[in-house]
C-alpha cells in the first residue's frame, strides 16, 4: 500500500517535473531568442514601400512625367496596383501598371501630360511575395497644394479577406486529418485499414483540403484587386492568380491532393483483418508487391513533404531574414501539427470513444495503437515546440512587439492553448505509460472515460490553434507592425537660450517630442519646449522639416500649430517610407532669433 | 510590508472595479441617454449638477439644445472662413445641458464638465447629423482671437482635433487652448476638450474644462478619456 503511495507520488513528481522543463523551455527559448533580437536588424514578411516618385506631400513645378514606386521584395502588379485620384476623389486615367525597368520590387504607371494644378493622391495595392496584399497610398501637388476631400478606402468587400482565411483554416484542417488521419490508419493502427470510420476522416481531409484550396484561389484575386466577392469567377483574375507563386503554388497543391488520394486508396484497398490480434504495421502491406510495400509509400512520403511546402514556399516563410532555415522549419512545423492532430482526432473518433463506450459490436483494441500514438505525438510536440520558438522570435522579434501588435497578442493566444492542450496530453501520456506492462484493454472504464475526455478536449484545443493560426497567417507580422513611438529630448543649444530677448526660463531647458505611431503615412507629433525647471515656456514661433538622413529625399515641410503655452502640434506629419528620418525643429525664440533643433528618429 | 499590502489592495481594487454595468442600450431614448451621461460623483467630492437652461455660465458658449462644432468662434473678428459654433439638429430629441462642476472655479478647483446628448428617431438622421457635426467641426480654424466682449472670452484661442472611437462610439475629441491677453491674465489659461461621439441614434456631446496655470501641461484630453470610458460604458 505504502509503495504504491510512493510510486503514485513519484509519477506525479515526475510528470510536474517534465511539464515544468516544458513550460521552461517554452518560456526560456523565446526569452533568449527575443532578448538576442533585439541586436538584430529588423525584418519584414510583407512587403513596404521603400521609394517613390513622387514623394509623399511633395509639390512639384510641373506634372510628373510618371509614379514609381520601389519595395523591399519583389511584388505582383494587378489592375489596379496604381490608381491617381484628384481632390475630389475622382479616378484619374493614367497608364497600366507594370514594373520599372523589369524589377519584380517595383512599379510604375504613366500619367497624363495635362494634369491640371492641385493636390493629387496616389493609392497603391500589390501582392507580397507571401503572398499578402499590402496598399497604401500618398499625396504630391503640382503647382500648389488643394485641400483633400477625399479618403481613399481600398478594401471594397469586407468579406473578402474573411473569406480567405476560412478558407486557409479549412485547408490547414484538411492537410492534418487527410496525412495524419493516414499515417494513422495505415501506419499506427493495425486494423486502421479496415476501419470504415479512419477512411472516412482521411477522405474527408482530403475533400476539405480540397474545399480550402479551391477557396483560397478563387478568392486570391478578388484580394489582392480589392473588389467584392462578385469577382471570385472572373475568369481574368483567376489568370491573373495563377501568374503568381502562390496561384501556382495552389495548382500544385491540388495536383498532389490527387496523387496522395490515389496512394491512400492504393494503400486501404486490400484491408487488414478489422479484429486484434493484428499483424504488426510493417508487416500489414506484405500481401502486395514492392510497389505496395516500397514505390507507394515512397511516393506518398515525398508527396506528403512537397504538400507542406505548396503552403511554406508562398507564406511568410519565404520572406524576411534567414529563409533557408525559416522554410525548413515552417515546413517541419506545419507536418508534425498535421501528423499529430490528423492522428489525435482519428484515435479519439476510432480508438478511444468506441473503446471507452465498449462498443458491443465492434471490439476496439487500445493495442498496440495507442503506446505508438503516444510515441509519435511526442516526437511531433518536440519539433513543433523548437521550431515554433524559432518561427516566433522570426515573426515578432522584440517584446515589445509581442504584446503591442495583433500578430504577438494571437501569437499568446495560440502559445496558451497549446500550452493547456500540453497538459491534457501529458494526462494522457500518463494513462499509457502507467498501463505499459498490462493490457490497456483491461484498463478500469473510469480511467478510459477520463482518457476519452482527455483526448477529446486536446482534439478541440488542436482545432483552436489551427483556427488561430489561419488568422495569424493572415495577419502582419509583428516585427513589420510593430511600430513604438519615438519619445526624444534635445537640449536647448545654450548660444539661444542666452540670446537677448528669449524666454528667461529657457536657459537649461530642452525640447521634448514625441512622434506617434511613427511609421510611413500620417503621423502625430507633440513638441514640449521645457525651461530649465521642468515648466513649459511659450516662444514665438515653432516650424519643423523632415528630412531623410541620407539626403535622398527633398526636405518635406513640416505643419504645426500651437496648442497650450509651450506645446506645439503637427496634427499630420507624412512619412513617406520606414528608415531614418531627423524632425528638424526651427524654434524662434525672439523676434527675429531662431535656432535649430534636429531630432533623429527610426520609423519602421 | 505596507506598500505590498498597498498594491495588494490596489491591485484587488483594480481588478473588482471593472467598467460599469451599461444602464441603457441601442436603441436610446432621452431618458436612457441622459442616466448615462457624466455625474458628480463622476468627478469627486464638491461637484454639483445643473441644467443649463440659457446661454449662460458654461465653456461651450453655444445654444443649449445644439452640438458645439467650434466653440467661440461666433465671438472672433478674424475667422476668414463660415464656420458654425454648433450645430442645431434636426428630427431629433435633445436632453438638454447640464453642468457637472465644482461651484468655485479655480486652477486647482474640480473641472467643469459641459455635456448633452440629441436622441434621434432613427439611425440614420443621427448618422447624417453626426456628418454634419464632423463637417462643421473639420472647418473650426486652428487658431483665432477673439477681441471684445466678456474679459472671460477675449484671447487667442488654438484648436487641434483627433479622432475619437470607444466602445463602439465614434466622433472627434476636439483640443482648445484659451490665453487670455497678457495684460488680462498673464498666469493662467483654458484647456477645454469637447467630445462629440455618435453611436445607433444618439449624439452625446461632453466638454471637460479645466483652468492650468502657464507653464503646466495640457491633460484635459487624457482625463476626458478616463471620463468618456466610465460614461460610455454605463451608455452600452
Amino acid at each position: 500500500m505504502m509503495s504504491g503511495m510512493r510510486l503514485a507520488s513519484r509519477r506525479r513528481a515526475w510528470l510536474v517535473t517534465r511539464l515544468a522543463v516544458i513550460v521552461l523551455l517554452v518560456a526560456g527559448g523565446l526569452v533568449v531568442d527575443l532578448v538576442s533580437a533585439a541586436a538584430i536588424r529588423p525584418a519584414y514578411a510583407h512587403a513596404y514601400l521603400t521609394e517613390s516618385s513622387p514623394v509623399d506631400t511633395q509639390v512639384l513645378d510641373r506634372p510628373p512625367a510618371e509614379v514609381r514606386l520601389r519595395f523591399n521584395e519583389a511584388v505582383s502588379l494587378g489592375r489596379r496596383a496604381i490608381q491617381l485620384l484628384d481632390v475630389t476623389g475622382k479616378n484619374v486615367a493614367i497608364g497600366a501598371p507594370d514594373h520599372a525597368d523589369g524589377k519584380a520590387n517595383t512599379a510604375r504607371a504613366a500619367l497624363p501630360a495635362g494634369l491640371a494644378e492641385g493636390t493629387y493622391v496616389v493609392a497603391w495595392r500589390v501582392t507580397s511575395a507571401d503572398s499578402h496584399v499590402v496598399s497604401g497610398a500618398f499625396s504630391f501637388s503640382v503647382g500648389r497644394p488643394s485641400s483633400l476631400a477625399v479618403t481613399v478606402d481600398q478594401d471594397a468587400d469586407p468579406a473578402v479577406p474573411v473569406i480567405d482565411a476560412v478558407g486557409r483554416a479549412l485547408a490547414f484542417l484538411g492537410v492534418a486529418l487527410a496525412l495524419g488521419g493516414a499515417l494513422f490508419v495505415v501506419v499506427l493502427w493495425p486494423a486502421g485499414r479496415a476501419d470504415r470510420r479512419g477512411r472516412r476522416i482521411v477522405w474527408s481531409g482530403l475533400a476539405v483540403l480540397t474545399m480550402g484550396t479551391v477557396l483560397v484561389l478563387l478568392v486570391q484575386g478578388p484580394y489582392a484587386e480589392g473588389t467584392s466577392l462578385a469577382g471570385m469567377f472572373d475568369p481574368a483574375l483567376l489568370n491573373a492568380t495563377l501568374t503568381t507563386r502562390l496561384g501556382q503554388a495552389l495548382l500544385a497543391r491540388l495536383a498532389l491532393i490527387l496523387a496522395l488520394g490515389t496512394a491512400f486508396w492504393i494503400a486501404v484497398r486490400a484491408k487488414a483483418p478489422a479484429a486484434p490480434p493484428a499483424p504488426p504495421a510493417s508487416a500489414a502491406p506484405g500481401s502486395g508487391g514492392i510497389g505496395r510495400r516500397v514505390v507507394v509509400p515512397g511516393l506518398a512520403v515525398a508527396g506528403a513533404a512537397a504538400l507542406v511546402l505548396t503552403w511554406t514556399l508562398a507564406d511568410h516563410a519565404q520572406t524576411g531574414i534567414q529563409t533557408w532555415l525559416a522554410v525548413p522549419a515552417t515546413s517541419l512545423h506545419l507536418l508534425a501539427m498535421a501528423l499529430w492532430l490528423g492522428g489525435l482526432i482519428t484515435l479519439a473518433a476510432c480508438v478511444v470513444l468506441p473503446a471507452g463506450r465498449r462498443e458491443p459490436v465492434r471490439a476496439v483494441s487500445l493495442e498496440p495503437v495507442l503506446p505508438r500514438f503516444s510515441l509519435l505525438a511526442q516526437i511531433c510536440f518536440a519539433v513543433i515546440a523548437v521550431t515554433g520558438l524559432y518561427l516566433a522570435w522570426r515573426q515578432v522579434g522584440t517584446w515589445g512587439a509581442l504584446g503591442g501588435t495583433d500578430f504577438g497578442r494571437l501569437l499568446l493566444g495560440k502559445l496558451a492553448a497549446v500550452l493547456a492542450l500540453l497538459a491534457l496530453a501529458a494526462g494522457a501520456r500518463r494513462f499509457v505509460q502507467r498501463r505499459g506492462r498490462e493490457l490497456l484493454d483491461a484498463a478500469p472504464a473510469a480511467a478510459l472515460r477520463r482518457l476519452r475526455r482527455s483526448v477529446a478536449g486536446e482534439a478541440v484545443l488542436g482545432v483552436a490553434v489551427v483556427s488561430i493560426t489561419a488568422v495569424l497567417v493572415n495577419t502582419a507580422p509583428a516585427r513589420a507592425s510593430y511600430a513604438p513611438p519615438v519619445h526624444s529630448t534635445v537640449p536647448v543649444p545654450a548660444a539661444a537660450a542666452n540670446t537677448a530677448g528669449a524666454p528667461p526660463g529657457l536657459r537649461g531647458g530642452s525640447v521634448e517630442v514625441r512622434i506617434e505611431p511613427a511609421r510611413p503615412g500620417r503621423n502625430l507629433v507633440d513638441i514640449y519646449v521645457n525651461g530649465g525647471d521642468g515648466s513649459l515656456v511659450a516662444v514665438p514661433e515653432v516650424s519643423g522639416t523632415l528630412e531623410s538622413q541620407d539626403r535622398t529625399v527633398p526636405a518635406l515641410p513640416v505643419k504645426v500649430a500651437a496648442a497650450e503655452p509651450g506645446h506645439y502640434v503637427a496634427n499630420s506629419m507624412a512619412i513617406p517610407y520606414p528608415g531614418d528620418w531627423v524632425l528638424r525643429l526651427d524654434i524662434r525664440v525672439t523676434d527675429f532669433d531662431e535656432t535649430p533643433v534636429r531630432v533623429p528618429f527610426t520609423a519602421r | 510590508m505596507a506598500a505590498g499590502a498597498a498594491l495588494v489592495v490596489g491591485v484587488a481594487a483594480g481588478c473588482s472595479g471593472a467598467a460599469p454595468q451599461p444602464l441603457a442600450k441601442p436603441p436610446y431614448t432621452v431618458s436612457s441617454v441622459r442616466s448615462g451621461l457624466v455625474k458628480p460623483a463622476d468627478l469627486g467630492k464638491g461637484a454639483v449638477e445643473v441644467e443649463d437652461g440659457d446661454h449662460g455660465s458654461h465653456v461651450v458658449y453655444t445654444p443649449p439644445n445644439s452640438i458645439p462644432t467650434c466653440p467661440y468662434v461666433q465671438r472672433s473678428e478674424d475667422v476668414q472662413v463660415a464656420v458654425q459654433p454648433a450645430v442645431e439638429p434636426v428630427g431629433g430629441n435633445p436632453t438638454g445641458r447640464f453642468i457637472v462642476g465644482p461651484q468655485r472655479v479655480g486652477p486647482t478647483s474640480l473641472p467643469v464638465v459641459t455635456q448633452g446628448a440629441v436622441v434621434f428617431e432613427s439611425d440614420a438622421l443621427a448618422g447624417n447629423t453626426m456628418s454634419t457635426v464632423t463637417a462643421e467641426s473639420a472647418k473650426c480654424p486652428e487658431a483665432f482671437s477673439v477681441l471684445g466682449g466678456p474679459p472671460s472670452v477675449v484671447g487667442d484661442y488654438k484648436v487641434g482635433s483627433r479622432p475619437f472611437e470607444l466602445n463602439g462610439w465614434k466622433g472627434f475629441a476636439q483640443h482648445l487652448v484659451h490665453t487670455s491677453p497678457p495684460t488680462m491674465n498673464p498666469d493662467t489659461y483654458d484647456d477645454l476638450v469637447t467630445v462629440v461621439v455618435h453611436k445607433a441614434n444618439a449624439i452625446i456631446y461632453v466638454g471637460y474644462a479645466q483652468i492650468k496655470k502657464v507653464g503646466q501641461r495640457a491633460d484635459t484630453d487624457q482625463k476626458i478619456e478616463t471620463l468618456m470610458s466610465t460614461t460610455l460604458a454605463r451608455l452600452g
